[in-house]
């Protein structure tokens, strides 16, 4: 009987440490890693006292994980994604209260994530376009017309065999160009 | 002064075009057959080419630069002139006239178009 009772005590410290260090957990995240494991070590040790005792560890858990997850998630948005991982297996030490509140950090740590990868995923189609308004200035640009230093309008003629010779023909081929307009009367 | 009997050696990176105004371009080529316009590429307006560039008077002539940008036009075309102007864009493939240029060019060639042709 004393027994019983010293193992129910130890229990009761082991799973009022786990609701100490939970709440602390968005303060210190790596500081519960170590002690959530002696909390779960005796509760394997009675079964009985594992289902009555899990029962008040997951209420008394998920408030304070879902408040750790909603303290972390505006800095989440922020931080990069390779802290988001961190902040999800800090939740998962205990061994039955783990999954509903895993789930619950989870979903509440993947949000912004996903929030913030929707705003990175745009990046690089803008780039590309910077990209090509830095490339274009290469080629000096002139307006479309018949006077000297203007680009003409695009025309097209045909040479002897059949070819056909458009303006962008020669500007691609990067040759200049004389063109002397003949006639016979 | 150069001479066009030096056309095709001196001008090798320069697409020399004689458009015709009134004949294919297979008879332009019989008339460039001769040695002294080897390396001249007879052709034929397609469409509105001479229109939309408003040539309106023969042996008038245009260069133009690497990039396709008008470097010098003469509405009353002098073959004595042409050599002057194919030595800049074979000194200078992306050669690009002065303001100055463009205006002098620009008025020469509105007192050309009143004369008669």
């Amino acid at each position: 009987m004393m027994d019983r009772v010293r193992r129910t005590l130890a229990f009761a410290i082991g799973a009022g440490m786990v609701v100490i260090l939970s709440a602390c957990a968005s303060e210190a995240p790596p500081a519960p890693a170590a002690p959530g494991q002696p909390a779960a070590a005796p509760a394997t040790a009675d079964p009985q006292a594992t289902q009555a005792s899990a029962a008040e560890m997951a209420t008394a858990t998920r408030p304070a994980a879902t408040a750790a997850a909603a303290t972390e998630a505006p800095t989440a948005a922020s931080q990069p994604a390779s802290q988001a991982p961190t902040a999800t297996t800090e939740t998962s030490k205990p061994t039955v209260t783990a999954a509903p509140a895993d789930t619950t950090a989870a979903t509440a740590t993947s949000a912004p994530t996903l929030a913030a990868a929707a705003t990175d995923t745009p990046l690089p189609p803008a780039e590309t376009p910077t990209a090509l308004a830095t490339e274009a200035p290469s080629v000096p640009a002139a307006p479309v017309g018949t006077n000297v230093g203007e680009i003409p309008p695009a025309f097209t003629m045909e040479g002897s065999d059949g070819t056909v010779i458009a303006l962008t023909d020669l500007t691609l081929a990067g040759r200049p160009a004389f063109m002397m307009y003949f006639a016979t009367w | 002064m150069q001479t066009l009997n030096t056309f095709a050696s001196d001008y090798d990176e320069i697409d020399f075009y004689v458009v015709s105004f009134n004949e294919d371009a297979a008879t332009v080529s019989d008339y460039i057959a001769e040695p002294n316009y080897q390396g001249m590429i007879p052709a034929q307006p397609v469409g509105n080419m001479l229109a939309d560039l408003e040539v309106t008077r023969q042996s008038s002539f245009m260069s133009l630069n690497a990039h396709g940008r008008i470097l010098h036009r003469q509405t009353m075309g002098n073959a004595g002139e042409w050599p002057a102007y194919l030595d800049r864009l074979v000194t200078d493939p992306l050669a690009v006239p002065s303001q100055q240029e463009g205006q002098q060019q620009k008025e020469q060639r509105q007192m050309d178009m009143q004369l008669p042709s």
